[in-house]
């Protein structure tokens, strides 16, 4: 299996590009939004609300392992990503428009929004709260470029069987991430679809 | 830092451009002044660049990160030169490059509003314009041709040549992206060859 190498750079922009997607999703209505596809499949929103539990689980994580990292010098080009976190980060990674390995959420990680009766304001809550989280994921991949992040590690969502390095962690929210941008653009094109017809 | 203090040299990267005293003083009060530490990233890709920028002090590095993760340097900024990811100024739209302060580096900046305002508002800011845009065009198809064309020994040579001191300041794996080399290969030529 190919090396995975991480640079915080490389996250940062990839980061960035999430943002600009979801902020472009903002000026769709509500009813745009909210809208499933199928009964037992999420809206947009939903999945966006998602993204917000998953990240409720890190980011005190990420916060508590920032300031466990001595200052330093960054990996000298690329993080090479350990065998065992690579291949859940591989898993996880969208294959084009194509999502592979599919799972069921587990309860804890579910959205947490009524989908089709969301306010606008409950839409713009879970904007709010997912570009804060980006902000603060953001201002963790900075600082992490002046760490020595192999000074420690944390647990992530699947739980102590999965242990990663800040940049592992780093990367695995973001192909999380990525993974179900293309479920919400594939989402909204089908519900936008129905309304045309 | 006061942007009038750098006038004479501000006034010469824009060349071209007719500074009446009005002028003057609608062009330097359109200027803020930035301080950034070595290795800040002036401007991240897919982020909007806000200014134009002019280099007071320090080396700043153009890059865009490749499908394997790789830097690929695009150009060098230094001192007296105008800086910033310009192709997303011009239009607004998330960068694809990084702009990062290889030194410690005192920019001054120009903000979007105020850079269209001035070509509107002065029409000698079109001189400058066009000599500005004609240098980018050169340069960049003369780098094209240096890449397609020229071995690695050759572009080290040529770049040596041309190259300011300060540059030689910075951490060699830049360089060596900027030649399209390895940096072992850049390290290698480094010993060997004269220039």
């Amino acid at each position: 299996m190919a090396q995975l190498k991480l640079s915080p750079e490389d996250q940062l922009r990839r980061l960035n590009a999430l943002v600009n997607e979801f902020d472009n999703f903002q000026s769709l209505p509500t009813e745009v939004l909210t809208r499933r596809p199928a009964p037992g499949k999420w809206s947009a929103i939903e999945v966006a609300a998602h993204l917000n539990a998953i990240y409720d689980i890190y980011r005190d994580r990420i916060t508590a392992t920032l300031e466990k990292l001595p200052e330093g010098e960054w990996e000298k080009d690329h993080f090479p990503a350990r065998w065992w976190p690579a291949l859940f980060i591989k898993m996880m990674r969208p294959q084009g428009t194509k999502r592979n390995w599919k799972m069921k959420t587990m309860k804890r990680f579910e959205p947490g929004v009524e989908a089709e009766s969301a306010a606008r304001t409950d839409v713009e809550e879970v904007f709010q709260t997912f570009f804060e989280n980006h902000e603060h994921l953001r201002q963790a991949i900075l600082a992490s470029r002046k760490k020595k992040v192999r000074g420690a590690k944390l647990i992530s969502s699947i739980g102590p069987i999965v242990q990663f390095y800040l940049p592992e962690a780093v990367d695995f929210l973001l192909v999380h991430e990525e993974r179900h941008l293309v479920q919400a653009q594939e989402v909204l094109e089908q519900v936008v679809t129905v309304e045309v017809e | 830092m006061n942007p009038s203090a750098y006038q004479q040299s501000l006034e010469a990267a824009f060349d071209g451009v007719h500074f009446t005293d009005e002028l003057r003083r609608d062009f330097f009060s359109c200027w803020s002044a930035f301080e950034f530490p070595r290795t800040h990233l002036i401007t991240e890709a897919e982020r909007t660049e806000r200014y134009l920028y002019f280099v007071v002090e320090g080396v700043q590095a153009l890059y865009l990160i490749d499908q394997k993760g790789e830097k690929i340097v695009l150009g060098f900024t230094f001192q007296n030169e105008l800086s910033g990811v310009y192709d997303s100024f011009l239009l607004q739209q998330p960068a694809q490059f990084f702009l990062e302060a290889l030194t410690p580096s005192r920019l001054l900046g120009l903000p979007f509003k105020d850079h269209q305002r001035l070509f509107d508002q002065y029409p000698s800011f079109n001189i400058w314009g066009r000599r500005f845009a004609e240098r980018v065009l050169i340069g960049r198809t003369k780098r094209e041709v240096e890449l397609l064309t020229l071995t690695a020994e050759e572009r080290y040579i040529r770049f040596m040549r041309r190259c300011p001191p300060e540059l030689l300041q910075i951490p060699q794996k830049y360089l060596a992206a900027y030649l399209n080399m390895t940096p072992e290969t850049f390290s290698r030529l480094r010993r060997k060859v004269r220039y």
